[in-house]
């Protein structure tokens, strides 16, 4: 019984210190009034485990509250989205754990149609906080990551490991408005959608796996924020691979809660350059309600002798719609078009988003897809993704 | 003689003292059930002693009852008999002079507290009507309730009153404002796109090859509609003017045209939903459409079946507006079209 304990207690000890957590990030929440991820996360771009305060602010302004007592105070439920649901006595060690599965159904109404269910993630994080005003913060997420399907049954995929840290950094802000990060972090670019396929996410290389050791310059003003990230690439995977560059991202504040932005991303490995801008606004519409746009192309190079460079180009345009506490309606629109032959595709994306308590989402959305070629014609094709995501 | 006459005196000066001693008695019985909290009582002393009616005191612990009992008219029609029974010359001072007034005729009476006790009660039965109650008596709520304010502010009532009373009136009018169906036109223009199936008939043979055509455009459409701060219907048309690629879908017919002309009517009645906030908007559509492409024949015996077609679905809506302007998408199908059918644009209200 001891021996069993001491192994299950070193286990999550292990996981905890080894690792860390999970990538979601929520940008259309700027319709609840936060501009800035900082507010709600521990990293300054989203991602991540939320803090404190975003704990509170999913249990008491994002969340519903059907399942608890009408009497319930908001001050109860916010103590109650802590690790565990018991709030921390002291305020240094921050442990979360996170999940996301996806029920995915692809090609629906046609020939072949099949199911799966897909364990996207399954991470544990630890963040460490000290200093006065928490300025000195280190943070790390290990856990499971489902090889791409891309990349399933080839050579590439075979060397990837199915345990893997998404994100391990260290970070110090000297001053409220300034900080500075080291370690394995995404990128900042664009709008950090939660939708990975995104073809905004897609097009410029970062997806959830595209993550690279780098430092991160961080500014929050009062109506300006941006960041810069130099980084050499992820030191997990082999050289060649790496993508070393630069990126940086720049928000304005116009209005009170509308934000515009541009971003710059340039990065290079052994086979390929990619120089990548894009535009984008956030937008509260009203309380819970939000769009956000993105415009953007990518310039891709590759290193070999005699290939053709290459221009993607993509927009997103997202509604997110509170309809009531907790619930939330999204309609996505989707363009992408490669350079290198005369299609482009645009993809609907309707879906539903469901809090019922802090610590759960559910959320469904169809996905229409198109094609535009001028030299064949293909039938759209339809997707259902239904997606269950915990933490703790 | 003399002493028959002292005799009388004295008989009705016990009497009158008589009476007084029961007005105070019954006035302290309707003050202590206002105290106890039983209002109904107050009614009852009130009616078994008709002299009360004559005593202001009287008629105000039986407003203040029909108050507490939530009988606003009833305490309305005691308030107002107050003014008229007990204080008119002062009213009709009030009302005929014009501002400033001097300040000895509304300091002297009681007339600002009935004001606003009147202006208030006529608010509250204002703000509790509804659509089956007579569109005149509502009006006259409101109008009393505005008659009563504008006393209230003649003789400097207390800001704070005046404020209550006031919001109660417009919050409630803009209710009503909200309620109310308005209509007016809006145009928009989409980018939109669908799929279409046709088939091209060897009529020699009979034989069907199935053919795909995939059409982006742009359309422009005029509607009308009729909403209030929940809902609205409408009704549009627009007019499509699209391209098309098509192919046969038979790996063994080889047939491509790319940038083929499509045009398309659809038109149909739409709903939406204004609930979640009033800059967005969630709804569906019933479109109605009818279609011909400018598809051309391969050189044979060939012709084309369903290159004209009628067809009716659904489309699942959102737009969100900022001022006069709206962002509007669709997706939803058109039968027997075999895709999906989906439009973006932007509308604007005239």
């Amino acid at each position: 019984m001891t021996k069993s304990l001491l192994f299950v207690t070193g286990i999550f000890t292990a996981f905890f210190l080894t690792a860390s957590n999970e990538a979601f990030a929520y940008p259309q929440f700027i319709s609840h009034g936060y501009n800035s991820c900082i507010t709600c996360h521990y990293n300054p771009f989203g991602n991540g485990p939320v803090n404190d305060y975003g704990r509170a602010v999913s249990g008491t302004a994002i969340a519903g509250r059907d399942f608890f007592d009408e009497n319930k105070p908001e001050d109860l439920i916010a103590s109650e989205t802590a690790f565990f649901f018991k709030q921390s006595e002291q305020k240094h060690v921050r442990p979360f754990i996170g999940y996301r599965g996806l029920l995915y159904k692809a090609n629906l109404g046609e020939e072949g149609s099949k199911t799966d269910f897909i364990h996207m993630q399954l991470d544990a994080n630890l963040t460490v906080k000290f200093g006065e005003k928490d300025q000195y913060i280190a943070s790390g997420t290990f856990g499971y990551a489902p090889i791409p399907r891309a990349l399933q049954n080839t050579p590439a995929g075979d060397k990837m490991k199915e345990y893997r840290t998404r994100e391990h950094y260290v970070g110090f802000r000297p001053k409220p408005n300034f900080g500075i990060y080291f370690g394995l972090m995404d990128k900042p670019y664009g709008i950090r959608v939660v939708e990975h396929t995104s073809f905004s996410r897609v097009a410029p290389q970062l997806t959830m796996d595209d993550q690279a050791h780098g430092m991160i310059l961080h500014y929050a003003g009062e109506s300006f924020e941006g960041g810069l990230d130099a980084f050499v690439g992820n030191l997990a995977s082999e050289k060649d691979v790496r993508m070393k560059g630069f990126s940086g991202t720049f928000e304005k504040t116009v209005f009170d809660h509308h934000r515009l932005g541009a971003s710059v991303l340039s990065q290079k490995n052994d086979y390929i350059k990619m120089t990548s801008t894009s535009i984008h606004s956030r937008s509260q519409i009203s309380h819970g309600t939000s769009v956000l746009f993105e415009l953007g192309k990518v310039d891709k190079t590759p290193a070999a002798a005699n290939s053709v460079k290459r221009t993607e180009y993509f927009s997103l345009l997202q509604n997110h719609i509170r309809t009531t506490r907790g619930v939330y309606f999204l309609n996505s629109v989707e363009y992408y078009k490669n350079s290198l032959d005369r299609s482009y595709r645009v993809r609907f994306g309707p879906g539903l988003q469901y809090f019922p308590f802090t610590k759960l989402e559910l959320r469904a959305d169809v996905y229409n897809t198109r094609n535009f070629n001028q030299e064949a014609t293909s039938k759209d094709r339809w997707d259902l993704l239904m997606q269950v995501h915990a933490w703790f | 003689m003399k002493v028959k006459n002292i005799i009388l005196i004295t008989l009705m000066l016990s009497n009158s003292a008589l009476f007084a001693a029961d007005t105070n008695t019954d006035l302290k019985k309707m003050q202590l059930a206002l105290d106890k909290n039983t209002p109904e009582a107050v009614e009852d002393i009130f009616d078994n002693n008709d002299k009360l009616a004559q005593n202001w005191m009287a008629n105000e612990r039986l407003a203040l009852s029909f108050e507490r009992r939530n009988k606003f008219k009833e305490a309305v029609d005691v308030y107002r008999k107050l003014i008229i029974n007990f204080n008119q010359e002062a009213h009709k001072k009030i009302v005929n002079a014009t501002p400033p007034l001097s300040e000895n005729l509304y300091t002297t009476n009681k007339l600002p507290y009935y004001y606003y006790k009147l202006a208030f009660l006529n608010a509250q039965l204002f703000v509790s009507s509804n659509k089956y109650m007579p569109a005149t008596d509502r009006m006259r709520f409101r109008k009393n309730a505005e008659g009563y304010l504008g006393l209230l502010k003649k003789v400097n009532g207390d800001e704070n009153d005046i404020k209550i009373v006031q919001e109660q009136i417009e919050e409630k009018i803009k209710v009503e404002d909200q309620r109310i169906y308005k209509s007016n036109w809006y145009a928009f223009m989409d980018v939109i796109s669908w799929q279409d199936q046709l088939y091209l008939k060897n009529t020699t043979s009979g034989q069907k090859t199935k053919l795909l055509s995939t059409a982006i455009g742009s359309s422009l459409g005029l509607g009308k509609k009729w909403s209030n701060s929940k809902f609205e219907f409408n009704f549009e048309g627009m007019y499509t003017f699209a391209t098309s690629t098509i192919g046969s879908q038979d790996p063994n017919v080889n047939y491509l045209q790319s940038s083929v002309g499509v045009n398309s009517i659809i038109a149909g009645p739409g709903f939406y939903y204004k609930g979640f906030s009033e800059k967005v908007f969630v709804g569906i559509q019933i479109p109605f459409s009818y279609r011909k492409g400018d598809w051309t024949l391969p050189d044979g015996p060939y012709s084309f079946e369903n290159d004209k077609q009628f067809g009716a679905g659904y489309f699942f809506q959102v737009k969100f507006y900022i001022g006069s302007i709206g962002i509007q998408s669709r997706l939803g199908k058109i039968f027997p079209d075999p895709g999906g059918h989906w439009s973006i644009g932007g509308s604007y209200d005239f």
